[in-house]
């Protein structure tokens, strides 16, 4: 009987545990020191966690990974680019660009989840397509419309050619202005306790959200739409207030994690963030339909320890840079593979066993 | 009910609209120009002192020699400068603190201290900071990124 | 009376694809006003054309058995890959280099598909976010093996090294332009690359005859109404991973067209970037996630291509500003979210 249990406790975490197993492998191939693997750890974590964070809500409304956070990214990047522009600098600047961030993230949230709503049952597939689609319009706007029709008072921040933004936009000036306010060394490594604090914030407010009405409707949206609805409540509206708050969430997220980066990359800074998010967050153990908070950290420093050793290791091993780099990438978009093959699979037998008597296979 | 929630979200919206404008206000960054150099007051002239350091938020930013000019940045309105003025050489030392209103269409400030020292009009001694139009563009600044944006998959 | 018959119409064909109807007219009728040579235009579109289309045709079956939009198309692409690289390492060239890529990739796609289809039949339902990953997860495993297989062809590997492969390869003597070239139509500006073309032809009256066997009544059958066709005693899994296969290898030949057209071989990233088009250009021709035919791969790929050549052309003399890039985006993107959030054809999984 207890060996029985060892086993499913194994097979629900087979992830992470493979996970582990890989950065053991790994770190001493790598030759990397434990201060320099922790400092990276702590900047890496500090600066992804609360981009990762803003997963959770969907998932617990039932509507699978949010491939559409990367809207979200995208409406902190603008907010960013005109605080940048009007020189707002520091923490000001990064308030007023969370502050700017939430109409647009609502905006595009909002978007984002009527379509949803409209494409029940391919969630996920659409979410993504979606934040190709928000892409284009993102660059037609930054690219194309900043400067003739949205005014942009720094000739700096443009384009030669007069329109558009730069392909970076430097956030000099509020570069870790968050990180530093309160950072603390121990033993060599530098804590940023402001970040930290935000993300326990966050996670409060998630764990608090949880527990509200609307947090309890969106978990039984999650589990049964039509019990939901029968209950009374408005499914619709619940599944795409989900998104809005994940949506404005990721936007925060994008710039904190950019005020760490200090730059903007107008053009790719969000483009693979969403990808990266999702996979931290599956690493962590987590499944399309059930994800935690500690599913978050664990998945963030696994995934981040990964990336950080990878390559070298895979240096060391095959005597070609290329390789590593080219593993991390794989073991990135096989987890999210792997995630998504055993959700659809168990999603696909509980239908069958429903169906009853079903003989084929 | 209807009205309630309507009304909170009303006073929230104007919360956050007050909080941009009080981050606009309180955030607005300078770039700040010491110069150390003599300038007419009152159609007389008054010379530099033979040294001036500059301290911003307790640290030394500009030790300035009569003729130089420092820098430094300021997030603010109102920019706060300590001067440790040594008037002539091997002279006795001088404390003093300023505070200086800082014009928010500006982005360099270019800040006459023998001006702000002598209690000049403020028109007198604050300038704009225009850079040099360079005829060649700087060349695009490298990217710092981590590797979620230097592997540049796939993306359509 | 009438107007309702045009809104009807409309509505039928799609008001998207409406759209970009009118936009591609609206850029064949501006193209001679701003100097844009038409002969020039349309030899581009039909080369573009001639490029893509078996990509686009390799849409046509999986969407028949009901799996949906393959956005697994790098599976298949890469089984191509495989087979063009095999043969050029094995010293093949000219016509010969192009018959032995198609032969060395067959089983390479089979097997692929295999896999792949009998991945999908365990997850029904959720194949095209799966299919996507699987994409991914392929192309990105290939990177590391192009580096690791033992090629060791001169062409093709990195010169100072001597081992792994480059990332464009030249098909200069190989099969560069091979069809393309066959019986090749010019006249002044105007060139139609008849041997690519016939060639899809062929490809394209094999799969609407296949469709019209009993196998190919029964995929459409599995596609369309999965519960009459178990009633009739129908193999589901097995139709499907049929078709699934039958997608991979039109995928392996479309990329091998697509490269002696383009005259080069892409490895490492290139693959990841080729199922959307793909996906849009079928769509954009009229097919919805579970309905499709030969007519919306070739319009498809017509109006798709039209706008990937004439709006650069058309834009930058027009407005001095090259949009394409953003256009297209939109355009694609925003063609498969039209067709993924109609609701007509949501429930059809076993």
């Amino acid at each position: 009987m207890k060996n029985f249990d060892l086993k499913k406790f194994l097979a629900d975490r087979s992830v992470p545990i493979m996970f582990i197993i890989i950065c053991l492998v790994c770190i001493p191939l790598s030759g990397f020191s434990t201060s320099y693997l922790f400092n990276e750890i702590v900047t890496r974590v500090a600066r992804n966690t609360f981009l990762i964070l803003s997963l959770l809500i969907p998932i617990m409304a039932g509507m699978g990974l949010n491939f559409g956070m990367t809207l979200g990214a995208m409406a902190g990047e603008i907010a960013l680019i005109f605080s940048s522009d009007w020189q707002i600098w520091g923490i000001p600047g990064v308030v007023l660009a969370m502050i700017l961030s939430i109409p647009i993230s609502i905006l595009l949230g909002a978007l984002c989840g009527t379509l949803l709503n409209m494409s029940r049952g391919r969630e996920m597939i659409t979410s993504y397509i979606i934040s190709f689609f928000i892409n284009g319009i993102y660059q037609l706007v930054v690219l194309y419309m900043m400067g003739p029709i949205i005014p942009i008072l720094h000739e700096s921040i443009k384009l030669p050619r007069g329109y558009g933004i730069r392909n970076t936009v430097s956030l000099l000036n509020l570069r870790q202005c968050i990180d530093n306010l309160i950072s603390v060394n121990i033993l060599g490594v530098k804590i940023p306790v402001l970040s930290f604090i935000i993300i326990i914030a966050l996670c409060l407010f998630i764990v608090w959200f949880t527990k509200t009405k609307l947090g309890q409707d969106m978990r039984a949206v999650g589990q049964n739409m039509e019990v939901a609805r029968a209950a009374g409540i408005n499914v619709d509206r619940t599944r795409v207030l989900s998104i809005i708050i994940s949506t404005v969430l990721a936007g925060f997220g994008m710039i904190l994690y950019l005020q760490n980066m200090g730059n903007i990359a107008t053009y790719s800074s969000h483009s693979q963030i969403g990808m990266f998010c999702i996979a931290a967050l599956l690493v962590g153990g987590a499944s399309v339909d059930k994800a935690s908070i500690g599913n978050v950290f664990l998945g963030v420093i696994l995934f981040h320890l990964m990336f950080i050793v990878a390559p070298r290791a895979g240096t060391v091993i095959t005597g070609d840079s290329m390789i590593g780099e080219y593993f991390r990438v794989f073991i990135s978009y096989g987890v999210i593979t792997l995630a998504l093959v055993m959700y659809e699979a168990k999603k696909h037998k509980k239908k069958k066993m429903k169906d009853g008597g079903d003989n084929e296979e | 009910m209807k009205n309630k929630s309507f009304l909170y979200k009303t006073i929230l919206v104007i919360l956050l609209a007050a909080i941009c404008i009080v981050m606009i206000y309180i955030g607005r960054g300078h770039t700040l120009y010491f110069d150390n150099k003599s300038m007419e007051i009152n159609g007389k002239v008054v010379d530099a002192p033979y040294r001036t350091k500059v301290f911003v938020k307790g640290k030394e930013v500009a030790n300035l020699n009569a003729g130089d000019r420092g820098m430094s940045i300021w997030i603010g309105p109102t920019a706060h400068i300590d001067l440790e003025v040594t008037s002539v050489k091997g002279g006795d030392k001088k404390n003093i603190s300023y505070k200086v209103k800082l014009p928010r269409e500006y982005d360099g400030v270019v800040i006459n201290l023998v001006g702000l020292m002598n209690e000049a009009p403020y028109d007198s001694y604050i300038s704009e900071f225009i850079p040099l139009a360079t005829a060649v563009e700087p060349v695009e600044e490298e990217v710092i990124v981590d590797e979620m944006g230097e592997l540049g998959l796939g993306e359509e | 009376m009438k107007e309702k018959g045009i809104k009807k119409f409309i509505h039928d064909f799609g008001v998207p694809r409406f759209i970009i109807l009118c936009f591609l007219i609206a850029l064949f009728i501006l193209a001679p006003f701003v100097g844009a040579d038409l002969p020039t235009q349309v030899t581009n579109l039909l080369n573009r054309f001639s490029w893509n289309a078996v990509l686009v045709l390799a849409m046509v079956p999986m969407i028949h058995s009901g799996c949906g939009l393959n956005f697994g198309l790098p599976f298949g692409i890469i089984a191509g890959l495989l087979g063009g690289t095999i043969s050029i390492e094995l010293g093949y060239t000219g016509v010969l280099s192009f018959v032995m890529a198609i032969l060395f990739a067959t089983p390479f796609a089979i097997i692929f598909g295999f896999l792949y289809g009998t991945l999908l039949n365990h997850i029904k339902g959720g194949e095209m976010m799966v299919a996507t990953y699987v994409g991914f997860s392929a192309v990105s495993f290939m990177c590391m093996m192009w580096l690791l297989l033992p090629y060791h062809s001169p062409t093709m590997v990195w010169g100072y090294e001597g081992k792994g492969l480059r990332t464009t390869i030249s098909l200069e003597g190989f099969y560069d332009k091979v069809l393309s070239s066959f019986l090749e139509i010019k006249i002044g500006n105007l060139s139609v690359p008849t041997g690519a073309i016939l060639f899809f032809a062929l490809l394209s009256f094999i799969m609407w005859s296949f469709l019209k066997t009993k196998t190919g009544t029964a995929m459409t059958a599995v596609g369309s109404n999965p519960v009459f066709a178990k009633a009739s005693g129908i193999n589901i899994d097995k139709i499907r991973t049929l078709s699934v296969i039958m997608s991979t290898w039109l995928a392996a030949i479309g990329i091998l067209i697509y490269e002696q057209g383009f005259g080069f071989i892409q490895l490492y990233m290139a693959p990841f970037n080729m199922a959307l088009p793909a996906v849009s250009a079928i769509l954009i021709g009229g097919a919805s996630v579970n309905k499709a035919s030969i007519a919306n791969v070739i319009i498809g790929t017509l109006l798709f291509q039209g706008i990937v050549t004439m709006t650069p052309t058309v834009m930058n003399s027009m407005i001095h500003m090259d949009m394409s890039e953003v256009i297209r985006i939109i355009v694609s993107n925003g063609m498969i979210l039209y067709a993924l959030t109609r609701k007509t054809d949501d429930r059809r999984d076993a």
